[in-house]
């Protein structure tokens, strides 16, 4: 694995004094005892009375000075132990963990706070518990108030607060704390919009204030957008770590195929049911219904039965009519194809794919169809993608694109556009009329024309996938994760906005 | 020999603790003694009226109602009150200080895991009331027993309470030290406590002397480290001298012993308070 060489050269090329942070070997395992005594009688006999649940294993580390580490990884992963131990509120199984420097860890808002006292009694006992001296809290004490917005409550007593205020003066107070170490763990939703945007500029300052930096955050996003490196920790250990953007995208790709492997499963359940002797159009509407995004379009006519007006079923009326990951294709193929996903589960990690259908190639062209990377504002863009189908027998729902344009660095998402998001009544209507959504082959190819290109100078990353043509659906048959990056140039002045539209104007009497 | 050397380090390491952190510690007590009654209008006064009305109530019992049959010693002019608050005061103090002090870690469990803390200030900051209530109450005695004797026993006071006050308090850090590490694995601790507590009152030589126990139970009442506590409370406020010189030597080796145990108990636990929290 190409991780373990990245953690040993980063080993290698460091000196002492420029680590923070170095887990060394580390496991992590919570004692069960059967009996809360029986902790005290090992202690008493030295006897190993305990079961053990493992956390987190072979953890090994090196985090330099300056560093912004976002760990990221499924709920029970153990990215919060990991921080815990690092931080020193629990203490590892095995191995050894040194950190240098000055610690300040949020793992929780508001630890320490009590809810009778003034926010100014609390902010100061808050400061003086994380280690702040006296004059230092008096020093920033203004700016802590102001930062959360209560100037005018600072008196009141912290229970009288919302909830929102009381996680905004938490947080205030909690970065507050001068460290060489910073370590937060989930904090950054706190509060309203507006104060989740400031606290993440302040989470920003801190990253690029050269205190090395370490965070747990389910949002890719973030960690994209904030950190140095990231790590992904799953069932226990450090799956991949590297830069960001590979980080996240491999894990992207992971959550995927997760949600593709619950519809496998969904499938081997329902074909039970079919042989028990539930009735084909329950399984049918469980499968819909299972399938179906949460909250669907009114008016929506059910596209199922638009497909199979519009194509006949080629395998006579006994089979469903049109289920919608994998129309045509009956349960037990469905099985065959999850199960053999499953074993390919593991292996590339450069898309993610279900093997029903695959990308054949991508382009990107401009106006006079001469592929390229590098376009122009307000100039045409292009890109087409060839697809091939995987299955025995082509579904009969055709083959969709979904595309998102990224920017660099920042990682805003700047655009989004597929061929399966119908954008009014009208359109619903007549979906399945669209020529783009009838054409149904075993190859093809899609391509998606932007006649002006609307955004901004610079560089952007391009997210794309093909999915089935059904309706505001998102599981995708292959997924390839901010892979392509391209380059707007420019045209004339530079736009100050990230979108600029192109406006036709008048002015005169009224 | 290193196991010894270990439970001395365990020592120093919590004293380095405290005294590096004492600001800190310090602002922790003050905020301990009101915290409880923060949204009362006489806060801190509640945390002393509750434990000095249940002496008031004591020696009212025990002087009209059942008055103690003690003999006050020929060299001073001291009284039965003198008698029963040398052995209520530090037996009130060890339930206020145990009190809390046992369930420090366990009611804080969000400050052990969710914060970088030096969590021996908790059972440490525990110790602010039952000195403060010390502080109060011995003002008192020595203002009723220096009126009682004519001034005459105050200058055994003058030493005799600053080396009890540091005996007892050591003691109290000791226990404090280990019931509130104890607590976290085995959760009836705080019941036992409570319960010798209620019941020791009247198991130690605090409202009788020793001899009015009968003999066969009498070997149980010197057993109890408490009792020699006791004794030295009353050798010095009650007797004015040492009469006991043996309940010294017993307190001092006890408190001694109790704190380096306490000590190696709680820091030698406290990286696994998290997990059991």
């Amino acid at each position: 694995m190409n991780d373990s060489e990245r953690t040993l050269a980063v080993r290698e090329n460091t000196t002492t004094e420029d680590v923070a942070i170095s887990v060394c070997d580390v496991r992590k395992a919570y004692r069960i005892y059967d009996r809360p005594l029986n902790f005290l009688a090992e202690v008493v006999t030295g006897r190993k009375v305990h079961r053990e649940k493992e956390v987190l294993r072979d953890i090994s580390l090196t985090i330099r000075r300056g560093e912004v580490v976002g760990i990221i990884g499924r709920n029970g992963a153990g990215k919060s132990t990991l921080l815990k131990m690092i931080a020193g509120t629990l203490a590892p199984t095995e191995g050894r963990i040194n950190v240098r420097g000055r610690v300040s860890a949020i793992l929780e808002l508001g630890t320490g706070f009590n809810y009778a006292y003034s926010g100014r009694d609390n902010v100061i006992m808050s400061g003086l518990m994380r280690g702040m001296e006296e004059s230092e809290i008096r020093r920033k004490f203004d700016s802590i108030v102001a930062f959360a917005g209560l100037e005018d409550v600072i008196d009141q007593p912290f229970q009288t607060y919302s909830s929102g205020m009381q996680a905004r003066l938490a947080f205030a107070a909690a970065v507050a704390v001068e460290a060489d170490v910073i370590i937060i763990d989930e904090a950054l939703a706190a509060g309203d919009i507006r104060f989740t945007a400031r606290s993440l500029v302040r989470v920003r300052e801190i990253c690029e204030s050269g205190v090395t930096a370490l965070f747990v955050s389910h949002q890719t996003y973030h960690v994209m957008q904030l950190c140095t490196r990231a790590i992904w920790i799953d069932n226990g250990r450090i799956r991949v770590d590297g830069a960001p953007l590979e980080v996240c995208r491999a894990y992207e790709y992971e959550m995927h195929e997760a949600v593709a492997r619950d519809e496998g499963r969904l499938a081997v359940r329902s074909q039970r049911q079919t042989i028990s002797g539930v009735s084909q159009a329950s399984v049918v509407a469980e499968l819909s219904a299972a399938i179906a995004p949460p909250g669907g379009r009114e008016p929506t006519v059910p596209s199922t039965d638009g497909i199979a007006d519009n194509e006949p079923s080629r395998e006579g009326n006994d089979a469903p009519p049109a289920i919608p990951l994998v129309a045509g294709v009956r349960a037990p193929e469905l099985t065959a194809i999850a199960n053999r996903h499953a074993i390919d589960a593991g292996g590339e990690g450069d898309h993610f794919s279900t093997h029903l259908y695959r990308i054949t190639k991508v382009e990107f062209l401009d106006g006079a169809g001469i592929p390229t990377v590098r376009f122009r504002f307000g100039e045409p863009f292009r890109l087409r993608v060839g697809y091939e189908c995987l299955l025995d027998a082509v579904p009969d729902v055709s083959c969709g694109l979904a595309v998102a344009l990224t920017s660099v660095p920042d990682h805003q998402a700047v655009m989004y556009f597929n061929t399966n998001y119908p954008h009014s009544d009208a359109e619903i209507l007549t979906y399945d009329q669209q020529e783009f959504r009838r054409y149904r082959g075993a190859t093809g190819f899609i391509e998606a024309r932007i006649p002006h290109l609307q955004v901004k100078a610079g560089e952007y990353l391009v997210s794309l996938g093909i999915l089935p043509n059904q309706q505001d659906f998102h599981r995708f048959y292959e997924y390839r994760h901010l892979v392509y990056r391209i380059a707007v140039l420019p045209n004339g002045f530079p736009e100050p906005s990230v979108f600029y539209a192109q406006v036709e104007w008048t002015n005169g009497p009224a | 020999m290193p196991v010894v050397s270990s439970y001395f380090s365990s020592s120093q390491e919590l004293v380095r603790s405290a005294v590096r952190q004492r600001r800190l510690l310090s602002a922790l007590a003050k905020r301990d003694l009101s915290d409880e009654f923060v949204e009362h209008r006489l806060s801190l006064l509640w945390t002393l009226i509750l434990p000095l009305f249940t002496v008031a109530v004591y020696l009212f019992v025990f002087t009209v109602v059942f008055p103690a049959r003690v003999q006050a010693p020929e060299s001073y002019q001291t009284d039965a009150i003198v008698f029963l608050l040398s052995g209520i005061v530090p037996w009130m103090a060890l339930s206020q200080a145990l009190g809390r002090a046992t369930t420090c870690i366990v009611s804080n469990s969000n400050i052990v895991k969710q914060m970088a803390f030096p969590l021996e200030l908790l059972p440490l900051k525990a110790m602010a009331s039952p000195v403060v209530f010390f502080g109060v109450s011995l003002v008192a005695v020595v203002a009723y027993a220096g009126w009682v004797s004519g001034g005459a026993i105050l200058p055994v006071y003058l030493w005799g309470i600053p080396v009890l006050l540091v005996l007892s308090v050591t003691t109290f850090t000791g226990l404090a030290l280990a019931l509130s590490a104890v607590q976290v694995f085995f959760r009836d601790t705080k019941e036992f406590v409570s319960m010798f507590l209620s019941i020791g009152l009247f198991l130690h030589p605090i409202l009788y002397l020793p001899q009015a126990m009968p003999s066969a139970v009498r070997p149980f009442l010197y057993a109890s480290p408490i009792s020699a506590l006791i004794f030295c409370w009353q050798d010095v406020l009650f007797y004015g001298a040492i009469v006991r010189p043996w309940a010294w030597a017993a307190a001092t080796l006890f408190a001694a012993v109790v704190f380096v145990i306490g000590a190696r108990l709680f820091m030698g636990t406290k990286t696994h308070f998290g997990d059991f929290l």
